[in-house]
């Protein structure tokens, strides 16, 4: 195939393949554009921008916000927030669209099986928006649960002006929103198995905990690995909508983080330059998290991402 | 044995019965409240349902009018964005499901854009630059394709037999004649589910209205709704009574209701398999 090939000359071959370049440019220069291009502006996190001069105008900075960015409180709280939020989210709600993927498929009632999914998909398609202010009314002080907790006797409490509870509802809204949709994959990969696996095991009296710890997790590992290494690279954006809506300055301390930081700073109070180093060391950060767990991954024996 | 795998079962069940009613219940409850009176709403915590319903929260949202332009804006978005967008990702990922000199390449470039992005500021200064700020056209240019459903798309059209495609062009049909006329008809199932999730993507639109548009007249009804429910310093702190409760729950009732609508299709299609097989892949 390459000998005849390579003896074609390549502009025949575009010529010839001259219609399909029709489909393909405009969607090039449109990633061109809209996903390569604003890596030309990253550069102003190194210069005083002014808007009046430009990008190429503006003078020289050095490292100058990189210098401010680590000496302001909030930026490092921000960082830190963000790190913590992330490895919490992906702590806690990793596993539950696997429990939740095998304990479904132990469901005997088809329709109950399919009303359940029908229920479980939903939030995922609703936005942070709408999800914040129904968790934000839950919690409110005369919510449903201060009414539950004025059952017990105690007083009511202003649960997202805590900064102690604060991430706690991210991640326990998180889980509420997003596990259910997860499991889908996962669904997909169980039905991957052989079936007969589980009759000879069933046949040598292997336990339904047996099975599943034996047979079933082997079975979905390679599926777990690559959605594990996806969220390990979106690990620095801990959830910009789910925290705007329900952030507030009295919880600034543990909830803040950078997407929120960067919005304030950037287009809130037009510090660019500063903005743009923030965004940078968040990108830079996140190229370290992907390529380290990419690392990992391949050297543990398994496909990896990239 | 027998007797430990139906206790699982049954405790299996249970589970899933309390999951339903965790998952359903703040839907309920939002529409319950935007139906019930203040009285009602401070009386009764849980609300399971209106013993008095009333309208008088919808009713306030209209009379008062000023939902009208943001929701007007979104529709114009979905209704813009979704066709679209459905053309351009159908159009780019006929190009890329062939093979041609440079398709690696072009994949490469296109599929890298899903692990980076130059950050809010560049992206900020770039709209300023092409004039897309303050303009309707941030919602849909910007937006045109993604990525991920562009890869589905090729997925779904490199797997059609060569054949067809073959001997249409024996009859004398243009390229653009068999992306018309045999490869969009044939995708009806793909196309509808993607155009489906572009719909409630553009719906949803609220990240460009806070971050690009500052014209009143301009803003998206997601933009709308969060300056209603959010967590904004001092709302949290003032009467919630200065916005009734039972405002706030229409106001969400409006928004969610046409995703509520759209769902039962979505659902058909994409537990059929085309998005499951296409991430599996």
């Amino acid at each position: 195939m390459n000998d005849s090939k390579a003896t074609v000359n390549w502009r025949a071959r575009v010529r010839k393949d001259r219609y399909i370049y029709a489909f393909v440019i405009p969607g090039v220069l449109f990633y061109l554009v809209f996903s390569y291009l604003p890596l030309y502006g990253i550069t102003i996190a190194f210069k005083d921008f002014q808007i009046t001069r430009g990008i190429a105008g503006s003078s020289w900075a050095g490292l100058k916000y990189f210098e401010q960015l680590f000496t302001t409180p909030g930026f490092r709280d921000a960082l830190v927030n963000t790190l913590t939020i992330s490895f919490l989210k992906i702590a806690i709600s990793f596993p539950c669209p696997i429990i939740l993927a095998i304990l479904l498929n132990e469901l005997r009632s088809k329709r109950f099986r399919s009303l359940t999914q029908s229920l479980m998909y939903l939030p995922y398609l609703i936005s942070w928006i709408i999800i914040g202010g129904i968790v934000y009314n839950f919690l409110s002080m005369d919510g449903i649960v201060n009414e539950i907790r004025s059952l017990f006797g105690f007083g009511p409490m202003l649960y997202l002006g805590e900064k102690e509870y604060f991430r706690s509802i991210l991640v326990a809204s998180d889980i509420w929103k997003n596990s259910g949709w997860y499991s889908i994959i996962y669904l997909a990969a169980l039905t991957r198995i052989n079936s007969e696996i589980y009759e000879s095991a069933t046949v040598d009296g292997a336990s339904w905990l047996r099975k599943t710890w034996h047979i079933t997790l082997p079975g979905i590992k390679d599926v777990m690995i690559v959605l594990l290494i996806i969220s390990m690279g979106h690990l620095m954006s801990a959830g910009f909508e789910q925290v705007l809506v329900l952030y507030n300055q009295r919880v600034y301390e543990t909830g803040d983080i950078l997407d929120t930081f960067i919005y304030r700073n950037g287009i809130l109070q037009g510090r660019f330059s500063f903005a743009a180093a923030a965004g940078l060391v968040t990108s830079i950060v996140s190229a370290i998290l992907l390529l380290v767990t990419d690392r990992i991954a391949k050297k543990s024996g398994e496909r990896g991402l990239i | 044995m027998n007797k430990k795998i139906s206790v699982f079962r049954g405790f299996n069940l249970l589970f899933f019965a309390l999951l339903n009613v965790a998952m359903i219940y703040p839907f309920w409850h939002t529409l319950v409240g935007s139906m019930i009176s203040f009285e009602e709403y401070s009386n009764y915590k849980l609300l399971l349902f209106p013993r008095e319903p009333t309208f008088d929260a919808y009713r306030e949202i209209f009379e008062r009018g000023d939902i009208f332009r943001p929701l007007q804006n979104t529709v114009v978005i979905t209704v813009a964005g979704t066709f679209l967008s459905l053309f351009a990702t159908a159009w780019t990922a006929y190009g890329l499901s062939k093979d041609f000199l440079g398709s690696r390449a072009i994949m490469t470039i296109i599929a890298l854009t899903m692990f980076f992005n130059g950050g809010l500021i560049p992206q900020y200064l770039l709209y300023k630059h092409l004039g897309l700020l303050n303009s309707m056209w941030v919602y849909l240019v910007p937006a045109l394709i993604n990525t991920f459903f562009l890869i589905i798309m090729r997925t779904n059209f490199a797997g059609f037999p060569k054949e067809i495609e073959e001997s249409a062009k024996v009859d004398g049909c243009s390229e653009f004649g068999i992306f018309f006329r045999i490869i969009l008809p044939l995708s009806k199932p793909v196309m509808a589910t993607i155009g489906l999730f572009y719909a409630v993507g553009f719906w949803n639109t609220f990240y460009a209205s806070l971050m690009f548009v500052t014209q009143a007249g301009k803003k998206t009804l997601y933009e709308y709704i969060y300056k209603i429910v959010s967590n904004q310093e001092g709302s949290q702190f003032a009467t919630s009574v200065a916005f009734g409760e039972a405002t706030k729950f229409a106001n969400i009732v409006i928004a969610v209701v046409p995703i509520m609508l759209v769902y039962p299709f979505l659902q058909k299609y994409f537990v059929n398999g085309t998005m499951v097989g296409a991430v599996k892949g």
